[in-house]
């Protein structure tokens, strides 16, 4: 990818669709190593000895403060190795993120694995977000970077062992909050998650977790959690045992908190406690989960912020069942708690230290301020803990028996501190946005109390019936022809692996069975998608496949669907009948558009019945309503007023068979509407609506193919709609590039980086363009000596297309792969697409 | 600006000051409390009232009363009443005719229609001696989603009240005018008849005018709290960027209005903030007749202080002064920024017009500029013009991101009509916590004694005529809030839900830290005797004396 190849040609950038094991890297058996940025333990808790209680920028117990990096990445440490995520080239043309790998005793850089951010909204200085997980199995670091670049690394060399762009590939969103989780490694795999919205099943957006093999990348198992979740998060999965049984424990985008069995990504239990995302990562002590959140309370929504304590010992929905305490107005929605001795020590949000009791949550002793803001968690070593305040200020705190009480503050000026500290070898280690710092006294041997014994597992040998089968890979991104071999894992109950059995595949979509365990794809369908499902003890499981030809493509949505293949487009665009819309248009504006809102209903409810309501909190009568401006002045009050707007509509979308029928009703909620399917199909000219109805989703992009691709030109119809005087924007995606027909004002550009404009790369220029008018455009992407040249044409479809470029721009320090996509942004009103080619640039 | 070209202005500035003689004599007989009930005078309102955002259009949130130095919400000590507001509160208090108006979300769900779990704007009228809820203006929050208006965000926007009407901005970016006390008074008042009912607890709508029909588009949220002058509104668009934030989503948009309170016609606007908007117009105009002239003082999101007539001229804007209230070479960027907007409402004192900068503290913390204004000038009257070299004796027009920009030839002159007083970026800007940083908030001034908080929780005492600073304290906790300046106290809220009283003086005498249990992010206010705090999710009137029976804190009681 991009950089990485042009830095070392000879280091081969592997996809993770058919990468064979590459195993590289040192084990590492130090148990004073700090391999997960919440410790050996994942509970923030360093049994070292030898700590500094003190420190000075003069020098005492300073060791060494790197200053090339700026970031909010927790640093791990591994094999006398220290690795983080940081901003690279910070503030110029070249900025990107990186890995960065140090030497823990000196801070001297041993290595980089820098690579450029695109396609987000993210800004520069929240670039580093995440922090790396080593694997002390193989001693290889994993990495998910702002723009879902999700990558392993020799730990030695930082060589790419393989990579996934979890927004191409996935359609992982990244937002300009930056919110991006941790990778977690547990025996042969690497978790990550975030909030998907990509293909089939898929496309409605969910916080949703993927498992990755971690020699080959290859995907093992995804999990969902609620659909159409409030936030991207970054609460960390965190590793335990519970009564015998593995599992991982997170904080959701969705706003509960889920138990999930590392290997198979069976949910065991969730505990609903926010109205909004979870960002805390939870602390787990014997079978307790501790954590935070501070946003409405699902409890009562009139109060925010809680700390809380579950059993984890449960399973289903123990909202109820096993909240062993839930102390709301605690605004801990950030740092995630630390037990030491009896007391727990949770840091709010507003920067304050609070002492509970584990058992109660009761407050114990005198809290303590820090200052203004806490981002970072406290971590616990020889007696202190240490912690930074987002303003600057790094303080070492005594526990102490009435509450903590400050040992040390120094303050960084300059710097903020948004990540926690981590310990190993004596030495203690935190980032800021402008230096990495080491503290430790140089004289001290380091020793460490032992760890004190994990719990056990349950042997599998206890339970060897199975409960569990998984196919793998569960996802397949394939060429034409390209045979891809299934493993079929069985696994008990407990999530214990028991057996690998042999596969017989059943197929659901074209191509063939090879072999009974492997699946080729069709070499005569440039895009389309398969199911294979193997049954065997009992038990079934399915993996989902998509199969992509090299370009040229062209999709004209004459079957009436979003293309299957595409990721990121499913929930977010639908197919209607263009000259159906145009007629209705003519006859009755409104039904025209109760059509888009019919279809849209039809399509992303995946069901032949919809029903407008305002019984719950959805308001679908309000939104209904809203879409026709009609939620404010005007709203009708009564169903005769509903009928007087709206029957002439309907009836006609009946008399032409989108509707079966429509049945107006009063609810708890007031008026009620619901609408049956009808038998249509599309008879005249298909074409893709990005509709304008989901909040969310509004603004997106999706994508088309691999993300390997380079020099090839997209081409589409493009034609945006009106509403209150406002125009969407449009656009089309190609090498991680966009070109994009503004429409509030009336410009093209092409970017990567969208926030980063003016620093990084983009051209801008003026461009009058009308609602209405369908316009064709073609963006071509060149590579050519180690840079990229996109070209970009826009003209009034029908017209002679212009011999000239409308615009081009030469990004030097270029993106040079990246899958074909379409951007849109139609808050304000609906985008029209037709007739998308890509093809392979001429000559 | 340089710092060196800043302090050489400021020696300037001082020294003009003393050598005119403009202000020490006048200074010591002006009396910002009856300049505020004066101006309160017309608006048909009671004597103690506090109608509006920062008193009276002066913006000096202050009062004669002496107000308690401690109370308790656990124990109701001093505690007249506590009422539920929904779970996120951004809109201070106003208080008129036995009425207290707050903007905040649904989460208390008052009115059936619309469960608690309704995300929704509610301006929600309370009896002003009980607590008692009266009635809610909900809104519906924009189908454009958070862009336009952040979930749970609720109303932010202070109401202004006259007799029996109000105005206010609501959540959808529309400006409604109420009447006061919505259907209790058995009428439904128009020209709005379009309520969807006529329920005792929801709201007679006067009229609306929607301001994104005008073109507006608001970053997050719609928050101008406005004033009124005679039969004039003063209120801002809340335009913005759009969800990208690297452009102003609507360039053409109006954002300064002055506005017919009786029928919501605009009489005149302006956009000269246009495409230099940072962030959002989150600000709130002041009014004073100054130098002779009614001067309608709006401060933008390019971070200009601008000031017009309020008549206007021909239906349209006639701008008097303008200011730049940042340093012409600092560079506006996502975090970390040193250029930056304007959020706090511009205070006059005196004949003086003093405003801070700020940002949406989701940015991150920065370092700030507090600014002193004489608005007697005309024109450009910032501290320093900007050139190129390629025509060096035409100033240029502003920038979004960094007006001057050295690379491009562009340096910068000390301005001959520079209308700066004085400039304090802090008394050590060196030290965090000897720096002004960004403030969301706005001055309060007494005896020449001017207190403001910054949102990183320093609170800062300065000299209001010379900038002198005199002392600052740190709260150790983020501020949104005003101060308020009670008898010889001073008030400070802050997001740990902490009230720090100091005495008004030269001297740092910090009296009592008072807890109210849930984070604020309103500004204090005073009326009748009565002191209003609006935390997170709950409303108290706090009055020496008083005794709430159980515990204020989470009975929300007052019903």
């Amino acid at each position: 990818m991009n950089r990485l190849v042009s830095r070392s040609s000879s280091s081969l950038v592997l996809w993770a669709l058919t990468a064979t094991a590459v195993f590289a890297g040192t084990p590492s058996t130090d148990p004073l190593d700090w391999p997960h940025w919440r410790g050996p333990e994942m509970n923030g808790i360093s049994r070292e000895k030898g700590l500094p209680a003190s420190w000075s920028l003069e020098g005492e117990n300073l060791l060494w403060r790197n200053t090339e990096i700026s970031t909010r990445s927790t640093p791990i440490i591994m094999n006398g190795k220290v690795y983080l995520l940081t901003r690279h080239n910070p503030d110029s043309t070249r900025e990107g993120e990186k890995v960065i790998c140090l030497d823990a005793a000196t801070g001297n850089k041993i290595w980089e694995n820098a690579y450029n951010v695109f396609l987000t909204d993210v800004p520069a200085e929240r670039v580093g977000w995440s922090c790396v997980a080593g694997d002390v199995e193989t001693g290889n670091i994993f990495s998910l970077g702002v723009c879902g670049v999700l990558m392993g690394l020799d730990g030695d060399t930082g060589q790419t062992l393989w990579q996934h762009s979890m927004s191409e590939e996935y359609g992982m969103i990244h937002t300009y909050g930056g919110r991006t989780n941790m990778p977690l490694v547990f025996e042969d795999l690497v978790i990550i998650s975030g909030v998907m919205t990509g293909w089939g099943e898929y496309a409605v957006p969910a916080h949703r977790f993927v498992a990755f093999d971690k020699r080959r990348g290859q995907p093992v198992w995804i999990t969902s959690t609620r659909l159409r979740p409030m936030d991207t998060t970054y609460s960390a999965p965190v590793l335990t045992t519970i009564n015998g049984q593995r599992l991982i424990v997170f904080g959701s985008g969705d706003g509960s908190i889920y138990a999930l069995q590392p290997r198979t990504g069976k949910v065991v239990w969730s505990y609903d406690v926010s109205l909004r995302g979870v960002n805390t990562t939870p602390l787990v002590i014997g079978d307790t989960v501790y954590a935070g959140h501070s946003e409405e309370n699902v409890a009562d929504n009139r109060v925010m912020g809680a700390l809380f304590a579950v059993d984890a010992s449960g399973t289903g929905d123990v909202t109820k069942s096993k909240q062993k305490w839930l102390q709301m107005s605690r605004m801990v929605g950030r740092a995630s708690p630390v037990l030491v001795g009896d007391k727990l020590y949770a840091v709010d949000d507003a920067a304050t230290m609070f002492a509970f009791n584990p058992a109660d949550g009761a407050e114990v002793g005198k809290k303590l301020r820090l200052g203004r803001e806490i981002f970072g968690s406290p971590v616990f070593g020889d007696g202190k803990l240490y912690i930074g305040e987002t303003s600057g200020i790094f303080y070492i705190v005594e526990p102490g028996a009435d509450g903590p009480k400050i040992l040390h503050k120094q303050r960084l000026e300059g710097e903020n501190i948004r990540a926690s500290a981590s310990i190993s070898h004596g030495r203690v280690y935190f980032a800021t946005s402008g230096a990495l710092y080491c503290l430790g006294n140089k004289d001290i041997q380091p020793s460490a109390d032992p760890r004190p014994a994990e719990p056990v597992e349950t042997a599998r040998a206890a339970d060897m019936t199975p409960a569990q089968l998984q196919l793998v890979p569960v996802e397949s991104l394939l060429k034409p022809g390209q045979k891809q071999k299934f493993q079929a894992r069985v696994y008990n109950a407990n999530g214990r692996y028991l057996k690998t059995v042999p596969v017989q595949l059943e197929l659901q979509g074209p191509g063939r069975i090879d072999n009974n365990d492997t699946y080729v794809a069709p070499g005569d369908v440039p895009h389309s998608v398969a199911t294979v499902t193997v049954k065997a003890e009992g038990q079934t499981s399915k993996a989902r496949i998509r199969t992509i030809s090299p370009p040229p493509w062209k999709f004209d949505f004459s079957d009436g669907k979003v293309p299957t293949t595409w990721i990121g487009a499913g929930y977010r665009h639908i197919v209607i009948d263009e000259d159906f819309f145009t007629t209705l248009k003519g006859q009755n504006e409104r039904a025209a558009r109760l059509y888009v809102y019919c279809v849209t209903a039809f399509t992303n409810g995946n069901a032949p019945t919809a029903k407008f309501a305002d019984a719950g909190p959805r308001q679908a009568w309000t939104d209904f309503l809203r879409y026709f401006s009609l939620d404010a002045e005007g709203k009708p009050t009564t169903v005769d007023e509903a009928k007087a707007q709206f029957d002439a509509g309907l009836d006609l979308l009946t008399k032409e068979g989108v509707l079966s029928k429509w049945t107006w009703g009063e609810g708890p909620g007031g008026i009620e509407l619901t609408i049956e399917k009808g038998p249509r199909e599309i008879k005249g000219n298909a074409l893709l609506c990005k509709i304008s109805t989901i909040p969310k989703g509004t603004r997106s992009q999706g994508w088309m193919g691999h993300p390997i691709y380079s020099n090839l030109t997209i081409q589409a119809d493009l034609k945006g709609l009106e509403r209150n005087n406002k125009l969407p924007s449009m656009g089309l995606i190609n090498q991680r590039y966009t070109l994009d027909l503004i429409g509030p004002d009336q410009e093209l550009q092409i970017r990567s980086w969208t926030s980063q404009l003016d620093l990084r790369f983009a051209k801008t220029i003026p461009f009058a363009w009308k609602a209405d008018t369908w316009y064709s455009m073609k963006f071509l992407a060149d590579t050519k000596d180690g840079k990229v040249t996109l070209r970009g044409k826009v003209w009034v479809r029908g017209e002679a297309e212009p011999a000239e470029w409308t615009i081009e721009a030469t990004d030097e320090t270029p993106n040079l792969v990246g899958s074909p996509g379409l951007f849109g942004n139609a808050s304000d009103a609906e985008v029209f697409i037709d007739n998308v080619t890509v093809t392979p640039n001429a000559g | 600006m340089s710092l060196k070209s800043i302090r050489r202005l400021l020696t300037a500035s001082l020294l003009g000051v003393v050598a005119t003689a403009a202000f020490p004599v006048a200074a010591q007989e002006y009396d910002p409390i009856a300049a505020a009930n004066a101006a309160n005078a017309t608006l048909k309102n009671k004597p103690g009232d506090a109608p509006q955002l920062g008193l009276s259009h002066y913006r000096n949130n202050l009062t004669a009363t002496t107000l308690p130095l401690e109370w308790d919400v656990k124990s109701g000590k001093n505690i007249k009443f506590s009422a539920r507001l929904g779970s996120q509160t951004y809109a201070s208090p106003v208080v008129a005719n036995g009425k207290v108006f707050v903007g905040t979300n649904n989460s208390a769900g008052f009115v059936k229609r619309f469960p608690s779990k309704v995300d929704l704007g509610c301006l929600v009228a309370y009896d002003a001696e009980t607590g008692k809820f009266l009635w809610q203006h909900s809104n519906e929050k924009l189908p454009t989603g958070r862009v336009n208006d952040w979930e749970q965000l609720g109303i932010c926007s202070s109401p202004v009240v006259s007799g029996d009407r109000l105005w206010y901005i609501s959540n959808r970016d529309e400006l409604c005018c109420l009447d006061t006390d919505g259907f209790l008074d058995g009428e439904n008042d128009g020209p709005f008849k379009e309520e969807p009912n006529q329920n005792k607890d929801e709201a007679d709508v006067i009229w609306k005018l929607d301001l994104m029909k005008l073109g507006a588009s608001p970053h997050n949220a719609s928050s101008c709290s406005i004033t009124v002058i005679g039969d004039t509104l003063l209120a801002t668009s809340s335009n913005g960027v759009d969800e990208g934030h690297k452009k102003v989503a609507q360039v053409q948009a109006p954002v300064f209005l002055a506005i017919d309170k009786n029928t919501g016609k605009v009489l005149w606007s302006d956009g000269s903030s246009g495409s230099n908007i940072m962030h959002g117009t989150w600000s709130s105009p002041a009014f004073a007749e100054l130098g002779g002239l009614p001067q309608a003082i709006f401060a933008g999101g390019d971070g200009w202080l601008y000031s017009f007539d309020i008549r206007g001229e021909n239906g349209k804007a006639k701008l008097l002064w303008k200011f730049d209230c940042n340093p012409k070479d600092s560079i506006y960027k996502l975090e970390r920024a040193t250029k930056n907007p304007l959020i706090g409402t511009p205070v006059i004192y005196d004949g003086l017009v003093y405003i801070g900068v700020g940002e949406d503290p989701e940015h991150g913390e920065g370092n700030g500029h507090l600014w002193c204004i004489d608005p007697t000038k005309t024109g450009d009257v910032s501290p320093t013009l900007v050139f190129n070299s390629k025509d060096p004796n035409t100033p240029i027009a502003p920038k979004r991101v960094q007006s001057l920009e050295k690379d491009k030839g562009d340096f910068e002159r000390d301005n001959p009509n520079s209308a700066l007083v004085w400039h304090y970026a802090g008394s050590d800007t060196k030290k965090f916590e000897s720096t002004m940083h960004r403030t969301l908030a706005s001055a309060a001034i007494k005896n020449n004694l001017l207190f403001i908080a910054d949102q990183s929780g320093l609170f800062h005492c300065l000299d209001a005529k010379t900038g002198k600073p005199h002392w600052t304290h740190d709260m150790l906790a983020a501020s949104w809030s005003t101060a308020l300046i009670a008898g010889d106290h001073v008030y400070i809220a802050d997001v740990d839900g902490e009230v720090s009283i100091f005495k008004i003086s030269a001297e740092k005498e910090l009296v009592a830290e008072v807890q109210l249990e849930t984070p604020v992010f309103t500004t204090p206010v005073c009326a009748n005797g009565m002191l209003y705090v609006a935390t997170f999710n709950t409303l108290y009137a706090i009055q020496e004396g008083a005794s709430f029976k159980g515990d204020a804190a989470t009975s929300g009681g007052g019903e």
